[in-house]
């Protein structure tokens, strides 16, 4: 194993450990750190197979193992990225309907309130 | 709530920090047509504007946060829907769109089979829009549009725009929510609903700004691009055969 393997596999434990410390404190919900954690096992694991990854740098024409590694750091933060974009969307679409209900409901009260009050 | 009020008609005033001209703009609106309730969306304001709208006798609905002009029309759908309105009409709230042309928009909702009806003031004047940015984006927006809709659309961004119960059922449920006015045309193409334009002469707004500054103009026209392009996307008849009548 190379110096660059061994460093990229302590951060990646370090990574796993902060996320499994974010998942214990309740600051970081579980279904939202599994994303996370697949990304540092699928990148300890690309790491530690030597034989597929220098076959891998060389079907995309890389010469050497740690630029391949960041270019699919790289990948796997910008898929990260997206799937969290999606995630956001969702969440601000379904405030947008939060906000509209709570919107009606706060003048229905008000109306039954003025009613009950005649 | 609504109550005394006929489920016929409602008039939909979307209002952000529009205390200088919203109040003026009921007045305007109150002097023609007494037999429909106002309903204003505040969206979000942090002036007087609930205040203006509540002392004028209309119906306020309060949006606890600022949803932009898409969030709080759809609003105002939502509760029209579940009120069962069987019309609405929504007016700007700068007293931009001439309340002495209301009733005609109705008439067009009642008598044409158009599911929704748009206060134009462009109708079949091909190269005229406003001045400046605004002006290149309507020029652009009509041209783009041909293709999708089959016929001309000369206002595309007028938000002088009238709904019958058919299009109230589904833009309660999904309306595009920033900068609509667009995106809704293409809307109807997918749901193959038909609209007219009633020709208006617009006012200039009472009072107040726009906050259509040239930055944010901009962004206007990226934004309804990239939702222009989406929903087209989403059209089949588009694709495939086109409803020559609608």
């Amino acid at each position: 194993m190379t110096r660059f393997s061994t460093v990229v596999m302590v951060l990646g434990c370090l990574l796993a450990l902060v996320i499994l410390r974010a998942i214990r404190k309740e600051s970081v919900r579980v279904e939202y750190s599994l994303v996370w954690l697949t990304v540092v096992i699928v990148f300890v694991g690309l790491v530690l197979s030597d034989g597929f990854m220098q076959w891998l740098a060389g079907l995309v024409g890389l010469g050497d193992m740690p630029t391949l590694i960041l270019l699919l750091a790289l990948v796997l933060v910008v898929l990260v990225s997206f799937h969290y974009a999606k995630i956001l969307s969702r969440l601000r679409d379904d405030n947008i309907a939060l906000v509209q209900r709570v919107a009606i409901l706060q003048l229905r009260i008000q109306d039954l309130e003025k009613r009950s009050s005649r | 709530m609504f109550e005394g009020w006929a489920r016929d008609l409602l008039i939909l005033i979307p209002a952000f920090n529009e205390e200088l001209a919203l109040g003026s703009t009921i007045d305007s609106i109150r002097e023609i047509h007494t037999q429909y309730p106002i309903l204003v969306v505040d969206d979000g304001s942090t002036d007087s504007t609930t205040y203006i709208a509540r002392s004028r006798g209309a119906e306020v609905l309060t949006l606890p946060r600022h949803l932009g002009l898409g969030g709080a029309v759809q609003t105002g759908y939502k509760l029209a829907f579940e009120e069962e309105f069987e019309y609405v009409i929504r007016m700007d709230a700068d007293g931009q769109h001439p309340p002495e042309k209301l009733g005609e928009l109705l008439e067009a909702l009642r008598r044409s089979d158009s599911e929704v009806v748009i206060g134009s003031r462009f109708v079949g004047q091909l190269w005229a829009a406003q001045e400046g940015i605004r002006g290149v984006g309507t020029r652009l927006f009509r041209f783009l549009l041909r293709p999708i809709l089959g016929r001309w659309v000369y206002d595309p961004t007028s938000g002088f725009i009238g709904v019958n119960r058919k299009a109230l059922a589904v833009f309660a449920a999904a309306f595009p929510l920033e900068y609509p006015e667009i995106e809704m045309l293409v809307v109807l193409q997918r749901t193959t609903f038909r609209f007219q334009e009633i020709p208006c002469q617009m006012r200039p707004r009472s009072a107040g700004s726009s906050t259509l500054t040239p930055k944010a103009s901009f962004y206007y026209m990226v934004h309804v691009m990239l939702g222009f392009l989406m929903n087209v996307l989403r059209v089949p008849a588009f694709w495939t055969k086109r409803d020559k009548s609608a």
